[in-house]
């Protein structure tokens, strides 16, 4: 299909790069053009191919540090339309801070323990072709908790909008919400509302938008 | 790491009783003895002078049987200082250095009734003896040599001042004067001599504890680093192999599950099961030596630090950036260590709060908790606050505990960086 989705998938782990395949074999709309296993052959690749998404592991030689996040930055510096998918084994808030301190169009978070299902994948990878973000909810759950156990804000939250505020920063849209929690689509309205005032948040439409205004306020 | 290597590393560091160590202390003991036979001969060339002296002014003025007693306990003397400057080693040099010191005594007190105008130079041989042997002595030792001293100095003003005797008779003032002025002068040279060798071993013994000093810290430093570097390595090898390779499986048996409904119960399972194994591995590896504080530096790695603590932690790092690695690991394990045990003593709702600081030379560390406190001076050292003060001692800071009953506790260390070593930032 000529609109296929063109990756590229980087991971140092031949295991891990095999899962990461066996699944994505499972998406249709999606073909992988290369793999990689540190950080300059995916920079190379990444030139080379020109692919739509990235998908990349954090921890690549040479350092075993931080490249994938630094090649997400990279790329996405040196080619706004490219989008990158982090995938992670830590649940660390500040790796996706760090991702995300220029602007979180573009761009994911997603954790390999969580990575398996086709149609998942698909669609984050869908999100992040399109200029839209999606973060895994755990890491949610570590800001949302931190920002609790520092402010009192998020405490004034309803257990449901908390949940909202998951998914949201997940990429959904308020359909995607409301499937998601069984809720019809005016009450997610209404939660967003009720939340966005609480956090002195201003509405905004776009789903995208809205992961970044969420992040970079529990960020903050 | 070698045996060998660590086992060279202790012999430097404290073998043998003496304080710097075997090796030295041979050198020392060699140098002892040329201390003391140089004393002994330097010693003996003044009394063979007074010898000369006194024989021909006892042949041509005093003429009395006394002057040949006089120069009789003269030769005893002479004799005694061969005696001893020949045997002396370095197993016998206390006594041996005993017993020229009680030749000298003797002198002097023998001396004291019959050449009483000569009292200032009878002084000098036992004084000398003091200065001789005092570095060969312990402490108790040297304060008995003092009274010692003492007394032979008081019997022999006393034997000088009230005794006039037949040589002091026969001399003329003139040339009693002359012998005094001489003899005092000559005993300068031994005098002198010793001084200045106390001298150069006070500064030899100072460069080598310096020497010392600079070894220990350094190897110290290479212990701590390759500690650090395995732990690290350790970090490396389980992240990027086995828990790396149990994720890829659990990706695929993932798979498998939302492939296959029928069998997703089972699968479930397993990957439950393998689940808790990376999670077991994960935490593992983390606690051996966590990647983020490499990657990012201490206030990133601590506040993951803070974040898996059970109590409640604040964090406040303005103005700290990056430093050389094993600055960071010290701070980062001093920290998790301070925190372990807040978490065992300061009760379940305490609230810890870490101050890091940048003055500019150096990093300076709080780690304060409300908990019921303790008193520093009962308590001990525990194994925690040993090891965060030799961690800290590895780059060269200092560990103060703060804390007394009930009014919680502060652990503070300061850790120069030098100024000059700019914080690192690293890629």
């Amino acid at each position: 299909m000529a609109d296929n989705i063109r990756v590229v998938v980087a991971d140092d782990t031949l295991l891990v790069r095999q899962g990461v395949l066996a699944i994505l074999a499972h998406v249709p709309e999606v073909d992988v053009v290369a793999e990689c296993d540190d950080h300059p052959s995916l920079l190379t690749a990444v030139e080379e191919h020109e692919p739509d998404v990235v998908l990349t592991d954090v921890c690549m030689p040479p350092s075993m540090t931080d490249e994938g996040i630094q090649a997400a930055l990279t790329i996405r510096g040196e080619r706004p339309q490219t989008g990158v998918v982090v995938l992670s084994q830590f649940a660390q808030p500040e790796y996706v801070i760090r991702l995300f301190e220029n602007g979180s169009d573009s761009l994911g978070y997603l954790l390999k323990d969580r990575l398996g299902d086709p149609a998942e994948l698909g669609r984050a990878i869908s999100a992040v072709a399109t200029g839209g973000s999606v973060v895994d909810s755990q890491i949610v759950d570590v800001l949302v908790n931190a920002r609790t156990a520092s402010q009192s804000t998020l405490d004034r939250l309803t257990p449901r909008e908390r949940e909202v505020l998951s998914l949201m920063a997940e990429g959904l849209n308020n359909a995607g919400i409301a499937e998601e929690l069984v809720l019809s689509e005016k009450a997610v309205a209404k939660h967003i509302n009720s939340m966005f005032s609480k956090l002195d948040l201003s509405e905004i439409d776009q789903s995208h938008k809205r992961v970044k205004a969420v992040l970079t306020w529990l960020a903050g | 790491m070698s045996e060998p290597r660590a086992a060279d590393e202790v012999a430097t560091a404290g073998g043998g009783d003496h304080p710097l160590g075997q090796k030295h202390a041979v050198e020392d003991a060699e140098a002892i003895v040329r201390r003391m036979r140089a004393f002994m001969r330097s010693n003996q060339a003044i009394a063979a002078a007074v010898f000369v002296i006194g024989g021909v002014v006892g042949a041509l003025v005093v003429r009395t049987w006394v002057a040949f007693v006089f120069l009789g306990v003269i030769v005893l003397n002479i004799l005694a200082m061969e005696i001893c400057a020949r045997r002396i080693n370095t197993a016998n040099a206390i006594q041996v250095g005993l017993v020229a010191t009680l030749a000298n005594w003797a002198l002097c007190i023998a001396l004291a009734p019959m050449v009483s105008f000569a009292l200032p130079v009878l002084l000098f041989p036992i004084l000398i003896t003091l200065l001789a042997m005092s570095p060969l002595l312990d402490r108790r030792q040297v304060m008995r040599f003092i009274v010692g001293a003492a007394l032979a100095i008081t019997v022999t003003a006393t034997l000088a001042l009230s005794i006039e005797g037949p040589i002091d008779e026969e001399i003329p003032d003139n040339l009693g004067h002359v012998i005094v002025v001489f003899c005092l002068a000559a005993f300068t040279v031994p005098t002198g001599f010793l001084a200045w060798d106390t001298h150069v071993r006070n500064e030899v013994a100072m460069e080598r504890l310096a020497g010392i000093n600079t070894e220990l810290r350094s190897s110290r430093r290479r212990l701590v680093e390759v500690a650090d570097d395995e732990r690290r390595q350790l970090e490396r090898n389980l992240h990027d192999g086995a828990q790396q390779q149990l994720v890829g499986v659990a990706m695929r048996l993932r798979l498998l599950g939302v492939q296959h409904e029928a069998t997703s119960g089972d699968v479930d399972q397993l990957l439950g099961d393998l689940q808790s194994a990376i999670d077991e591995l994960r935490d593992l590896a983390h606690g051996l030596y966590p990647p983020l504080l490499e990657a990012r530096g201490l206030p990133e790695a601590l506040g993951v630090a803070a974040r898996r603590s059970p109590l409640t932690v604040t964090i406040d790092a303005d103005g700290v950036e990056r430093y050389e690695p094993q600055i960071e690991t010290a701070v980062y394990f001093c920290t998790l260590e301070a925190l372990q045990n807040a978490t065992k003593y300061a009760g379940a709702d305490a609230a810890i709060a870490v101050n890091l600081g940048d003055d500019g030379l150096s990093l300076s560390l709080a780690i304060s908790d409300d908990g019921p406190g303790f008193d520093p001076a009962s308590a001990g050292t525990g194994r925690g606050l040993r090891n965060m003060t030799d961690r800290v001692a590895a780059v060269d800071g200092d560990l103060a505990v703060d804390s007394s009953p009930g009014t919680g506790t502060t652990i503070r260390t300061v850790i120069p960086h030098g100024g000059a070593s700019t914080p690192i930032e690293r890629a």
